[in-house]
């Protein structure tokens, strides 16, 4: 027997260059996606720092956007107690405010009154002046400020004055309202550390405040105007570190730090904070080991992700080897199977040229060998015949290229036929029937001949020739109909009852030696299926062997 | 002194009315024209212009001696007086030829000569003239200076001068001048020694009455010959009025004039100057009665007014009635209300209207009756809503009266657009509103409140107001309508709270503390802050402030009250949606207040739309931004009222 092994050769050389290949392939991804989380973490250090500043002064422009305007809610109406109460709130809300000064101020042009700042007949000056502060224990602490009557001792109301005048004097002053800019300088007084701030008046007051330094004879009047310095200490801000991964230590820090000391700081960013808090900066600083656990935690799981590509490939690899290798098995049955099948083609024809060579060369033929050759022709013709229907018919089953053709049938008609039949075919067969149904099975007649046929010739063949019995019971159940084959042949040894139905699979024994290709099993099981039953198999080996064929029930439409 | 300004505010408002510019007058007559020009298909749908178009000529002014009208016309796009003869029309003409300055108002001071001013605010310098209307000569009455006039009542010449009060002398003292009608250096009568805020003329062009105030007691001054010392003849209390109509015919010691003192309303009284004893001559027991129908000319009151249901008006002259009964019939169903007569009755101006027809302006002349301007005249024949006075009981078991005016549109339940009026010291009244009929025609119920606090319904009612912003106040305005809603005329789902001033600041405090109860508020310059609003009151008039005190609290006392009260101070709690109009030039409120206010309701996601006009005051007055403030309005309902 030749084998074609350059069909299905297995090259291991190309599965090692595809695993090779796959491998390099991880590796090199893992190290760039390495190189990927480290540069992103950085990025993301120098860049995250923003919103950390965000939210770090969110307080402080909340304190500075909201609560200072409030003050000129009060269109200078506050008095001390008033100005009690809103420094409380403030000074309990925003721990960055140390301590608050409000002076209630008089602008006025009335001689009799004392004016501690004066240019032209506007003058200011401090009615009262308090200090505001929590002490250790969270209580407020207020405290009355004596004024000596020096202009220096009130150095930021005296620049906010100073401003207001100039501002006053200007030729042209845009009597409908004071732009944004002027706002901001007029009333706002911002140092590092300090906001001073004045309530700003409407503009009706400011073009009279104008008309008072003006207007020697303006009306005399006087108004009343809250004035605070807000002490802001930076350092109390509380920071909201929102990336502590990327941030191992923020910290708010004078903006002149000579004494930096560079200890185990392997990465560093500053932002400077605005405002009144423009003496000191946000800084941020990172270890090494803190960063690294940061990428890895990027790290990790991007390489997981490798991993588990780099599996799937391999499983695919897998999966082809292995399907090359079942196509190979299933190369190899089809192979064996033309050897058998030309071997079982052959002894037929072999006989067939042997007797017609016989009779050829016979100068006379006598009756008995007419006889016998006729026989042995006839016989052997049936053989092939026999195969080439087998061989057919399965092609087609395989192809789905038959119809099926149900129809009912009556079993026990078709039974006694079947049963004549063989009793004619296998004189030497005990056979014992019985058969009670009632209803008729749905099946192509053709077909279920054939199963018959071949559990018979089976039951016939694999039977010691002295104990060859086969008892068939066709019965009828709730739903099915069960039809037995019971023989008292070799049996079936129980390992085998899986491959038995397979193509080609043939049992190795001495009855199996002629006209066997091993499809007869596998025909009946792919034909009772597709009649929509189905074939079982019980045996104990050297006892016999019993198959079972199943078929449901159809009620037939009338 | 309080009433009496209040009183002068309608006056002014009213006058401000008419004062408009010459864009509308392009605009309506160009979008009447478009409209006319249109299909013929009535629309359910008025335009917004037609509701708040202005007439052309205003400001009608019968000469003392009845033979001419005269009246402000556009010219040259400037307001320029014109005469009308009324019994040879031919002979009517233009006066003033100004091209360049509005003439701001005028008066006749003769029978000839009429004086007039062109100053363009009362900000602007004084620049007087007078013009004969024979000759047509125009000369100034005295030099243009930087002070302020006010003129006394009546506005006329006595023996050739014109009496006014100046602050000539000293900027903060007011004094009484004589000014020459031909021209000349005013001269001063009276130094002002006793704070006086009124002097008042008689007809024989002598001042023998004058009122001082301190804004919290009035006091009624009198002396017998100008030569004389003024006496103290009587004083009232905050909440009392005491104000002079004119002079009693014959007698020299009697007024007659509008009092509540000792009495809940304000009544016609003929006041004794010598015992200070009144009598009362007509008075309503439901509201105040007008300062109208005293005739300085005949000396006697010819008739009197009162925003009763509506406004009720009572003839004593019999003659008057007479002419006034033969006009009534000819405008059946309307009220008439007159203007203005002459001494003897040949002329009279007269306004009519009803509560769904705004009407017009006549004058009736020897028989003759003639329009002289058509008002929302895009309006007369179209079907508009009916306004209905309504009463219910506050919580406290105060009667509350209102206006109800529904659209015609029937339906089970109404949305309701509450509108506020301003002041609080002002009222709602019956008659032809152009902004609730607008609302009413875009399927609005329009309910107006007349809460405590309002005037002309009483003293005892006016001083119930008193501190009661956001408090009893806004209860009277949520009370009413719950009520609408018990009384299932309101969706309860759909009420809008909507006012300018005052009623801004109500709507604005709706949103802050009652919003399940509203859908949506619209603020017109609506105060925010009261210590804002508060500080309007300058401190050279600390006199003021006392009375503003009681009104609304004292701001360094109380303010706890004015933190609690004012909605820039709450602006947090606003949820419901917000339409704000602010006008840059608004003196009750500062930009600074509006702008953190606005910020805070935008930071809250609260969905507001907040216009902003730089050039407008509390008022939008501008024809472009007023059909802007009508459109937003109706969008903004729209959106919100579905």
């Amino acid at each position: 027997m030749a084998r074609f092994d350059s069909r299905y050769k297995k090259n291991l050389g190309l599965l090692i260059v595809f695993l090779l290949f796959v491998t390099l392939l991880f590796v090199i991804s893992v190290f760039f996606a390495r190189t990927i989380t480290t540069n992103f973490v950085q990025t993301d250090f120098n860049n995250r720092k923003a919103e950390v500043f965000d939210e770090t002064v969110k307080d402080f422009n909340e304190f500075f956007q909201e609560k200072i305007p409030e003050v000129a809610y009060y269109q200078g109406f506050m008095d001390s107690v008033q100005a009690k109460d809103f420094s409380n709130s403030i000074l309990r809300k925003y721990p960055f405010v140390q301590k608050i000064e409000f002076s209630d101020i008089l602008f006025t042009n009335i001689d009799s009154v004392e004016r501690q700042m004066r240019i032209g007949n506007f003058g200011a000056s401090t009615k009262s002046s308090y200090l505001y502060e929590l002490t250790s224990d969270y209580r407020l602490q207020s405290s009355k400020q004596v004024s000596n009557g020096d202009l220096s001792s009130n150095e930021e109301l005296y620049s906010i004055f100073l401003k207001l005048c100039t501002y006053l004097g200007r030729d042209n002053v845009d009597t409908s309202r004071i732009s944004n800019t002027d706002i901001y300088n007029l009333f706002y007084n911002i140092q590092p550390g300090k906001i001073s701030y004045m309530n700003i008046p409407r503009m009706t007051d400011v073009l009279s405040f104008r008309s008072m330094m003006v207007d020697v004879n303006y009306q005399k009047s006087s108004y009343e105007q809250d004035f605070y310095v807000f002490y802001i200490l930076p350092t109390k801000i509380q920071i909201n570190n929102k990336y502590p991964n990327l941030y191992e230590n923020v910290s708010i820090k004078p903006v002149v730090d000579q004494y930096i000391l560079d200890e185990a700081v392997f990465l560093r960013t500053e932002i400077a904070l605005p405002g009144a808090l423009s003496d000191y900066k946000l800084q941020f600083v990172t270890s090494e080991g803190h960063i690294t656990k940061e990428i890895n935690k990027w790290f990790f799981p991007v390489v997981g992700i490798l991993i588990l590509i780099y599996l799937v490939l391999l499983l695919l690899g897998y999966l082809i080897y292995r399907n090359v290798l079942a196509n190979n098995r299933m190369y190899q049955l089809q192979y064996d199977f033309i050897n058998n099948l030309t071997h079982e083609f052959k002894t037929p024809v072999s006989v067939i040229k042997i007797a017609g060579n016989n009779i050829k060369s016979a100068e006379q033929l006598s009756e008995g060998e007419k006889n016998m050759y006729g026989r042995i022709l006839d016989q052997e013709a049936d053989k092939l015949n026999s195969l080439m229907n087998k061989l057919l018919s399965f092609a087609q089953i395989e192809n789905k290229s038959i119809k099926f053709n149900g129809e009912f049938i009556d079993l026990n008609e078709f039974c006694q036929h079947m049963f004549e039949s063989t009793r004619i075919k296998y004189p030497d067969l005990n056979l014992k029937d019985s058969v009670s149904v009632k209803s008729e099975i749905y099946a192509d007649p053709i077909l279920l001949t054939s199963v018959f046929q071949n559990l018979i010739d089976n039951a016939y063949k694999y039977s010691n020739p002295t104990n060859r019995f086969l008892e068939i019971k066709v019965e009828q159940t709730k739903k099915n109909f069960v039809i037995l084959f019971k023989d008292r042949g070799i049996g079936i040894d129980k390992k085998e009852f899986n491959s038995i139905f397979k193509k080609f699979y043939r049992v190795k024994n001495q009855f199996n030696q002629q006209g066997s290709i091993g499809l007869g099993l596998a025909f009946c099981k792919e034909i009772t299926e597709f009649m929509g039953g189905e074939i079982k198999v019980e045996s104990e080996l050297n006892v016999g062997t019993c198959f079972m064929l199943i078929f449901p029930i159809v009620i037939k439409k009338v | 002194m309080k009433y009496v300004r209040k009183l002068f505010y309608l006056n002014r408002s009213r006058r401000f009315m008419n004062i408009k510019g010459i864009l509308k007058l392009v605009l309506v007559t160009l979008s009447t024209f478009i409209y006319s020009c249109g299909d013929s298909v009535k629309e359910d749908l008025i335009p917004i212009q037609d509701f708040f178009d202005r007439p052309d000529h205003t400001n009608f002014k019968i000469s003392p001696d009845g033979k001419w009208v005269a009246y402000l016309g556009l010219e040259d796009h400037c307001k320029n007086i014109f005469i009308l003869n009324l019994s040879n029309p031919d002979s009517s003409k233009q006066l003033t030829y100004q091209n360049s300055l509005n003439v701001q108002y005028y008066f006749w001071a003769t029978n000839d000569s009429i004086v007039f001013s062109n100053a363009q605010s009362y900000q602007d310098s004084l620049r007087l003239f007078t013009v004969d209307i024979h000759s047509e000569q125009i000369n100034p009455l005295f030099e243009t200076s930087k002070h302020t006039i006010k003129w006394l009542s009546p506005a006329r010449a006595f023996n050739g001068y014109l009496f006014a009060q100046m602050n000539r002398r000293d900027s903060t003292v007011i004094d009484l001048y004589k000014i020459p009608l031909k021209g000349g250096q005013p001269i001063l009568v009276d130094e002002n020694s006793n704070h006086f805020n009124d002097w008042f003329v008689s007809s024989d062009g002598k001042v023998r009455i004058a009122l001082s105030s301190d804004s919290v007691q009035d006091k009624l001054w009198y002396r017998e010959d100008e030569n004389k010392r003024f006496k103290e003849v009587l004083e009232t209390d905050f909440a009392s009025l005491i104000y002079p109509l004119g002079p009693v015919k014959d007698i020299n010691n009697s007024i007659y004039a509008l009092s509540n003192r000792g009495r809940d309303k304000v009544a016609l009284v003929r006041l004794n100057l010598e015992s200070g004893q009144e009598t009362i001559l007509s008075k309503n027991d439901e509201v105040d009665m007008n300062a109208d129908g005293y005739s300085f000319a005949r000396q006697e009151v010819l008739f009197s007014t009162a925003f009763d249901k509506r406004k009720a008006t009572t003839i004593y002259n019999k003659e008057l009635k007479n002419i006034y009964l033969q006009i009534s019939s000819k405008f059946e169903g309307n009220s008439v209300d007159i203007i203005e007569v002459d001494s003897s009755f040949n002329t009279i101006l007269f306004r009519t209207y009803t509560d769904t027809n705004p009407g017009g302006i006549y004058y009736y002349h020897k028989g003759i009756i003639k329009e002289l301007t058509p008002l929302n005249p895009s309006l007369r024949d179209k079907k508009l809503s009916h306004m209905e006075e309504i009463a219910f009981d506050s919580r406290d078991g105060k009667r509350i009266k209102g206006y109800l005016t529904y659209p015609l549109k029937k339906q089970d339940k109404y949305p309701v657009v509450v509108l506020v009026h301003d002041g609080p010291n002002r009222r709602d009244v019956w008659g032809f509103n152009s902004e609730v009929q607008f609302l009413a025609n875009r399927g609005y119920a329009v309910f107006q409140v007349n809460f405590r606090g309002s005037v002309g319904l009483g003293k005892e009612f006016y001083v119930a107001g008193f501190k009661q912003w956001g408090g009893e106040i806004q209860n009277d305005i949520n009370d009413g309508v719950a009520w609408l809603i018990h009384k299932g005329i309101a969706d309860k789902d759909r009420v809008a709270i909507m006012g300018t001033g005052f009623g801004g600041y109500s709507a604005l405090y709706a949103a802050c503390f009652n919003p399940t109860m509203y859908k949506c508020a619209i603020s017109s310059s609506g105060y925010i802050n009261l210590f804002t609003y508060f500080k309007e009151f300058p401190p050279y008039y600390n006199s003021y402030k006392q009375l503003y005190y009681r009104i609304i609290g004292n701001p360094q006392k109380e303010y706890e009250l004015f933190k609690a009260i004012s909605p820039l101070f709450h602006a947090d709690k606003v949820r419901m949606p917000v339409l704000m109009f602010q006008g840059g030039k608004d003196r009750y409120n500062t930009m600074t207040d509006v702008n953190q206010f606005v910020q805070k309701l935008r930071s809250n996601n609260v969905e507001l739309t907040y216009i902003y006009k730089e050039d407008e005051g509390r008022r939008f007055r501008k024809d472009e931004n007023i059909i802007e403030f009508y459109q937003n309005i109706e969008a903004f309902l729209k959106e919100q009222m579905k």
